[in-house]
């Protein structure tokens, strides 16, 4: 075990210990603040008569004045006490808002009032009004079919190197029957005899194909240096039984200051993970993208009993740059390297377009290990 | 009030669970995909080029069996060709990727056919994995007659389906089986041989006489069947090659049938009756030498052999109904491995040597399932009124079986499963149908 796993461990262990000393000494450490009576307010009903006459002599809001029905008059309380503290306010503060400004009364005084009038309906009380898409005077272009070429730049400036040539011709008839059988030498093509590609073949669209090796400069949001707080000095007096909070706090510190000059960085970086690591949400959001695209339909019986291990290092923006093959569990070689295919297929597949990971945490995502386990999905 | 010290530590410990980890963690992100989906892969195969003047029409007729070999396994689905943006004008064209991708193909079968003026034809191939933008294991040509243009068609189908599947393919095989006509009560059977897929079938044997059982030779050149051209069942060996046929040593006052090949080719397993019961018995083609391996009151049937020819699978009524026993191919203690509800019978060992394939009869059904061989996960593939007679694909992975329909006009015919239960197929024959057997893959 290294260092700085021993030191995290100590400090793991005495948080866990600290939390088991609050839970049981809780009740005499933290004592809750006494609770606060509650106020309880009887609500008195008022005829319509008399709101009527309330409301008249209120302030100059607009009364929406919904017709509502005569209420039946009910019995009044012996005794009407103060409303709860929002509901201080007289009695005649309450008073029907326009309908376009009504909002659902879940006030505990209830005064039955009439809905609002047909203008409402039974629509939401704030109606959402989507916004009114408004035609473009642009006109939208039309989508060709077929990428259009473009002109000048030639991204392949040689002749396409003809592929891979074939197996000579067999003399007879069927004779390569089983792929594994089927390496016959190939004999290299006559260059000459060899179509080149046309001059027109460098008008090719720049596919990915195409696209250059070279790293591509991406503004990276992560930060060039650790922004850890620099350890502090060590104390000069390590007692040989420092009190328990002294121990903690030198562990502390040797951990920080380890973790600040360590330049075993995640991703091999030569610098540590900063922040806090994926949320499980963020983690569960990428095993999502990813299983949609890991198709098993054309995998053999014996590769649905291989679990395949899968390393991706991952651009900035999210794309696979590499994909590789780490280790298998199960089956045979050649399962191993069907599985293997599967996975990858699924990473490159529903990475193109990058997956859903926070950017602020790509030293925590730069580089992936994916268990590709087809357990649960073989045949029994 | 709590005290300060206490306090502290509280803060320090609190801090340590953030800092914990930030500290402690080290390595990769690691996730677990447990789930994925099974869907048919998208493949592209644009036809093939016609590379001289009188190729074109084989180019076409070799595209369309290839097309058709691989989706009609249930794992690939051919992307359109009106779907298809890139064009393949030469076989050594380089390949569009990101037009094979924006259509969602993830893999790509390219292939060319020329003819020379001995009239022998070249078909070639590529196959690329679209996703990752690289061929997909080395280009392969075969070369023959103009008339042998389906086994290359078959060829180029079984080297797809083995590189993206990693499995064995099965399409350059044949079937043998018992063609039907006539009415049922005078119904007239003769054996009739053909390409897995119902192509190029030529009748073995005439309808003079009953036949039942064809089972093929490894090799594949020649077939076992039982006849009733005496009157009582025997067996006979057929030589593909000559079509003749000859029967197969037998005794007086017995009845021989349900024969079966040994994996070597070399012996034959069949049940003899004798004085009403039924044993296995092993014939040694080239000497003759018989060897009785059961000798119970019992009948015992249709065995079948293991892929390794150690140890023979049967089906026997011994515990009281038909059941399935594994002994050694030496004869000795047989072990019974089914124990579900109903009646089991047919057994067929996989050539993967893993699973067993036997009919099922159960409270008025039949059906087609498979089993490991100690009895264990026995999953059913089918189920109708008459599901018979299973018959494994050279790779495995795939069972052929007889399957009647119910009713004075039911008849039967060939039928295909995956070993997943997926894909039910029928096989195309002229007629009605029985008794498949399934040739090994053809050299």
């Amino acid at each position: 075990m290294e260092r700085g796993e021993r030191i995290g461990l100590a400090v793991s262990g005495g948080a866990h210990a600290a939390l088991i000393l609050s839970v049981v000494l809780g009740d005499w450490l933290f004592s809750p603040p006494p609770l606060r009576d509650v106020e309880i307010a009887q609500v008195a009903m008022m005829s319509e008569a008399e709101f009527q006459a309330l409301t008249a002599v209120s302030s100059a809001a607009p009364r929406a004045a919904p017709e509502a029905p005569e209420m039946p008059a009910a019995p009044e309380l012996s005794e009407a006490t103060p409303a709860p503290a929002p509901e201080q306010a007289p009695p005649e503060a309450v008073q029907p808002l326009p309908p376009d400004e009504a909002v659902p009364d879940d006030a505990p005084d209830v005064v039955a009032l009439a809905p609002p009038q047909a203008d409402v309906q039974d629509a939401p009380p704030n109606p959402i009004v989507a916004p009114v898409e408004e035609p473009s005077e642009q006109t939208l272009p039309t989508i060709s079919p077929r990428p259009r070429e473009r002109p000048a730049d030639r991204v392949a400036p040689r002749p396409a190197d003809a592929p891979e040539p074939d197996a000579a011709p067999a003399p007879d008839v069927v004779a390569a029957t089983r792929p594994d059988e089927a390496e016959t030498p190939v004999e290299e093509p006559d260059p000459a005899e060899t179509p080149a590609a046309p001059e027109e073949a460098g008008t090719v669209l720049e596919t990915e194909e195409n696209r250059t090796d070279e790293p591509v400069e991406v503004a990276s949001s992560a930060p060039v240096s650790s922004l850890r707080p620099r350890a502090r000095p060590e104390r000069a007096a390590a007692t040989d039984e420092p009190q328990e909070a002294d121990a903690v706090e030198a562990a502390l510190n040797e951990a920080l200051a380890d973790a600040a000059t360590d330049p075993q960085g995640t991703g091999g970086t030569g610098r540590a993970a900063i922040g806090p690591p994926l949320t499980a949400g963020e983690t569960e959001e990428l095993i999502v993208a990813v299983k949609q695209c890991w198709n098993l339909g054309a995998l053999s019986t014996d590769a649905l009993r291989t679990v395949v291990t899968v390393g991706v290092t991952m651009a900035p923006d999210g794309t696979p740059d590499d994909v590789r093959f780490l280790g298998a569990e199960g089956g045979t070689q050649d399962s191993a390297a069907q599985a293997f295919e599967a996975g990858r297929r699924a990473v490159l597949r529903c990475g193109a377009r990058g997956f859903p990971l926070p950017p602020e945490k790509y030293d925590h995502w730069r580089d992936i290990e994916i268990v590709f386990n087809p357990e649960d999905m073989r045949l029994r | 009030m709590p005290y300060p010290s206490t306090i502290a530590v509280l803060f320090l410990a609190a801090l340590g669970l953030f800092a914990a980890p930030a500290a402690a963690q080290d390595g990769p992100l690691r996730i677990e995909i447990t789930e994925g989906v099974i869907e048919p892969m998208p493949v592209a195969i644009p036809a093939f080029v016609a590379e001289t003047g009188g190729a074109g029409e084989i180019a076409q007729n070799v595209t369309r069996v290839v097309a058709s070999d691989l989706t009609g396994t249930g794992l690939f689905r051919e992307i359109p060709r009106e779907a298809h943006i890139a064009r393949v004008s030469t076989f050594d064209a380089p390949v569009a990727y990101a037009d094979w991708r924006a259509i969602n193909t993830e893999a790509l079968v390219t292939g060319a056919v020329a003819q020379g003026a001995d009239g022998r034809i070249v078909v070639k191939f590529r196959l690329f994995d679209v996703v990752s933008g690289q061929p997909l294991g080395d280009g392969l040509q075969f070369a023959g007659p103009a008339e042998q243009w389906r086994r290359m068609a078959h060829k180029v189908a079984d080297a797809v389906y083995s590189r993206i599947t990693g499995e064995d393919g099965y399409f350059d095989s044949r079937v043998v089986f018992v063609a039907e006509s006539g009415p049922k009560d005078a119904r007239q059977k003769q054996l009739a041989i053909m390409d897995y897929d119902g192509a190029n079938l030529s009748y073995l044997t005439d309808t003079s006489t009953i036949v039942l059982a064809p089972r093929i030779a490894p090799d594949g050149a020649s077939v076992l069947y039982t006849t009733y051209e005496t009157g009582f069942p025997r067996i006979n060996l057929l030589d593909l090659g000559s079509r003749m046929a000859r029967p197969l040593p037998e005794q007086p006052g017995t009845m021989t049938f349900a024969p079966r090949f040994s994996p070597d080719g070399a012996r034959v397993l069949y049940s003899l009756e004798r004085g009403g019961n039924t044993d296995l018995y092993e014939l040694e083609l080239s000497s003759g030498r018989t060897v009785r391996l059961t000798d119970t009151p019992s009948i015992e049937t249709a065995p079948s052999y293991s892929p390794d020819g150690s140890r023979i699978v049967f089906e026997s009524d011994r515990s009281g109904t038909q059941q399935l026993y594994i002994m050694p191919a030496s004869g000795g203690a047989a072990e019974r491995i089914s124990f579900g509800q109903g009646r089991y019978g047919t057994p067929v060992w996989s050539p993967r040597g893993d699973i067993i394939a036997f009919t099922k009869q159960n409270a008025g059904r039949f059906h087609i399932g498979v089993m490991r061989t100690d009895g264990s996960e026995e999953r059913l593939l089918t189920a109708s009124f008459l599901d018979e007679g299973p018959t494994w694909a050279p790779n495995g992975r795939v069972i052929m079986f007889t399957r009647q329909t119910a009713g004075a006009q039911g008849e039967p015919a060939l039928y295909s499963v995956d070993i997943s239960g997926r894909n039910l197929r029928r096989v195309p024959t002229p007629g009605p149908a029985s008794d498949p057997a399934w040739s090994p893959l053809l050299p």
